[in-house]
């Protein structure tokens, strides 16, 4: 009889400690699950409220001298209700599909607040033609503009 | 045996309510807070639909043999309020520092920007884009007279 006690107070006791470890396993990963939504929502608000458009005339890029090159200038007007940052180690630029590396982008000023607008220097050679500039953010959000030289 | 598996499903069951708990929790704060955001980004959609202005008159006049003040007559043709301290003004492609003698742009209403000392001679023809605080863009052209 005690004997049978015993049994079933071990059996009891494996139980509880099976469903204690499932359930303790349980909730890490659901707390851990809870946190990558929430980041994820956090991302997709961000997202929608990203905003830019580059302003230039497409046929009146103007240029500037920059040390001994010459840098186009493109203007980055933030027209979303949240400020982003502008820096060339937050943002991409591609003249016609390739990649501008970042010593070769000037920006100015480094955060863009609602409804500002920056300057974004460009230093690359081009040839006289149809160009196409395509600027990225750190998010994702991106804008193009068709040109001329 | 029995009353061990009852208490094993039952602690289970608990901690399986907690995680509910606390995903819905998380899911449903986001999806307010995403769901909130969209309206927004919704109204400023059809803000932007029903947003217009048109350049009414642009005025060149030179000042020296080589410079020119600028005025430009903007009209709100739509039916929105534009914030004029937000428009920018590129002459030649160059962005102008203009001044405007409104803050705000309502509906039907007129704004004058002006900008001094810009680079041209009497006879020479500019370019000039204007872009509103929501992004809407128009061009012109103009002569700079004496």
């Amino acid at each position: 009889m005690a004997g049978e006690s015993a049994a079933h107070m071990i059996l009891f006791i494996a139980t509880i400690l099976i469903a204690s470890s499932v359930s303790a396993v349980m909730i890490v990963t659901i707390e851990k699950m809870s946190i990558e939504i929430k980041n994820q929502g956090e991302f997709i608000k961000e997202v929608l409220s990203t905003d830019f458009e580059i302003i230039n005339d497409p046929v009146n890029i103007p240029t500037k001298t920059i040390g001994t090159d010459t840098a186009y200038v493109f203007y980055i007007k933030n027209i979303g209700s949240k400020s982003f940052a502008f820096t060339n180690e937050t943002i991409t630029v591609l003249i016609d599909g390739q990649i501008v590396s970042k010593q070769n982008v000037i920006t100015d000023p480094s955060i863009l607040n609602s409804g500002d607008v920056g300057e974004l220097d460009v230093i690359v050679s081009l040839s006289s033609g149809n160009h196409r500039i395509t600027v990225i953010l750190e998010n994702g959000v991106s804008d193009s503009l068709d040109f001329t030289i | 045996m029995g009353f061990s598996t009852t208490a094993g499903f039952a602690l289970l069951f608990i901690a399986g309510l907690i995680a509910f708990g606390v995903v819905t929790t998380v899911v449903t704060s986001e999806i307010k807070e995403i769901n909130k955001i969209i309206k927004l980004k919704n109204k400023e959609e059809v803000e932007l639909r029903s947003s217009d202005f048109k350049i009414v008159n642009v005025t060149a006049i030179n000042v020296t043999a080589t410079t020119y003040n600028l005025t430009v007559i903007i009209n709100n043709t739509g039916s929105t309020t534009f914030d004029c301290t937000k428009f920018t003004l590129l002459v030649d492609g160059v962005i102008v520092n203009a001044t405007c003698n409104v803050s705000k742009l309502y509906p039907l209403e007129y704004a004058k920007f002006t900008a001094g000392n810009l680079d041209g001679n009497v006879g020479s023809s500019h370019r000039l884009k204007v872009v509103s605080d929501n992004g809407i863009e128009r061009y012109t052209t103009f002569v700079v007279g004496g």
